[in-house]
């Protein structure tokens, strides 16, 4: 039996902890959490399906040379129609397995009506591998108000896996989240149901700012 | 039979922000889960809420949060009372709280210990068990 001295008596009186509705305000994370999926987790696979689809166009565009205004739009085969697009575009061969991008700058507009355009200041398509880095400052917009930017961003088309080594930040309605870098893990080659995991690491900071009254 | 502790309901100043720290975050879509590791702080006001991981599960809708787990050097604070632990489950659907491993609950003078606390958010009546010391830190006058 354990040694049990104190009376419950103490505990009335002294009205003891007020601690409990503390937790309340816990609920308002899983906003945030749902914000930081916004962003990839459901979009990547839909841009995978289309970009497969758009690398063969680019293979046909390329003739070797500067391309200015590459434009080349398709729908993803959910359904979602996106369009790609860059200053210019330098394919490094008539049967090119690499192309370099400036201003590279994508919109995928969703069938609920959502829209993600994302730009950055170059891009790199490795067609052989089938992935682009994106770098000099890459930033995305969502029709419904949230903004992320990132140093760099690389998208590997056919894992769905994105990946980005500095500072991420976003912003939507409800709050942000800083971190030193993040990385969407969804291996799609090997799963194609896909298994999203989304890290946030090197510290990683959210605010959630309730709506004023 | 533990002892009783009778919590009186605080009003959480609700328009403040609320900010998570912690060394990295992963969100699981399988599992549904998001996961704060290391150094997790939970901060509103003068609230904190922190542990070594910090781990949230949410319904498969996503639409709300079922329960939270928090494991390793569990922490509450509203800035004058504390709570500690070694691990902490809240689930969200009952209301209830289980702390577990060294619980500590201090409030100003008076100390309450004991092997484990439930806590009831709806009553707000809560249980402390085993091996359950109450010790009183006379006032002096400094």
């Amino acid at each position: 039996m354990e040694s049990q001295e104190p009376t419950v008596g103490v505990a009335e009186r002294d009205g003891y902890s007020r601690l409990v509705r503390v937790l309340k305000w816990v609920f308002p994370i899983l906003a945030l959490l749902l914000m930081a999926s916004i962003f990839v987790l459901s979009n990547t696979s839909k841009l995978r399906e289309g970009l497969i689809i758009a690398d063969a166009t680019l293979a046909e565009l390329a003739v070797g040379q500067k391309i200015t205004n590459p434009h080349f739009s398709g729908v993803t085969k959910s359904g979602d129609a996106f369009s790609i697009s860059a200053e210019w575009a330098l394919p490094d061969g008539v049967k090119p397995q690499h192309v370099e991008l400036n201003k590279p700058r994508a919109t995928i507009s969703f069938q609920n009506g959502n829209t993600m355009r994302t730009n950055a200041g170059a891009g790199a398509l490795d067609l052989v591998s089938s992935t682009a880095a994106l770098t000099e400052n890459v930033d995305l917009h969502t029709t419904n108000g949230y903004t992320a930017t990132s140093s760099n961003l690389e998208v590997n088309f056919e894992t769905g896996n994105i990946t980005s080594n500095g500072p991420v930040h976003a912003e939507g309605p409800i709050g942000s989240i800083d971190s030193g870098a993040m990385e969407l893990r969804q291996d799609l080659d090997v799963n194609p149901a896909g298994r999203a995991v989304l890290m946030f690491n090197n510290g990683v900071k959210l605010i959630y700012k309730p709506k004023k009254k | 039979q533990g002892t009783g502790i009778a919590l009186s309901p605080i009003e959480v100043d609700g328009s403040q922000p609320v900010e998570v720290t912690s060394d990295s975050l992963t969100v699981e879509q399988d599992s549904n889960s998001a996961t704060f590791e290391g150094n997790a702080r939970v901060v509103q006001g003068e609230l904190i809420f922190s542990a070594n991981r910090i781990r949230v599960h949410y319904n498969a809708a996503q639409s709300a949060i079922e329960r939270i787990e928090a494991t390793t050097n569990v922490m509450f604070t509203n800035g004058s009372e504390i709570a500690e632990a070694q691990s902490g489950t809240y689930i969200v659907g009952s209301g209830t709280v289980n702390l577990a491993g060294d619980v500590v609950l201090v409030q100003g003078v008076n100390a309450i210990s004991g092997d484990a606390l439930s806590l009831d958010l709806n009553s707000n009546r809560g249980t402390m068990n085993g091996n359950v010391k109450t010790v009183f830190v006379p006032k002096t006058d400094q």
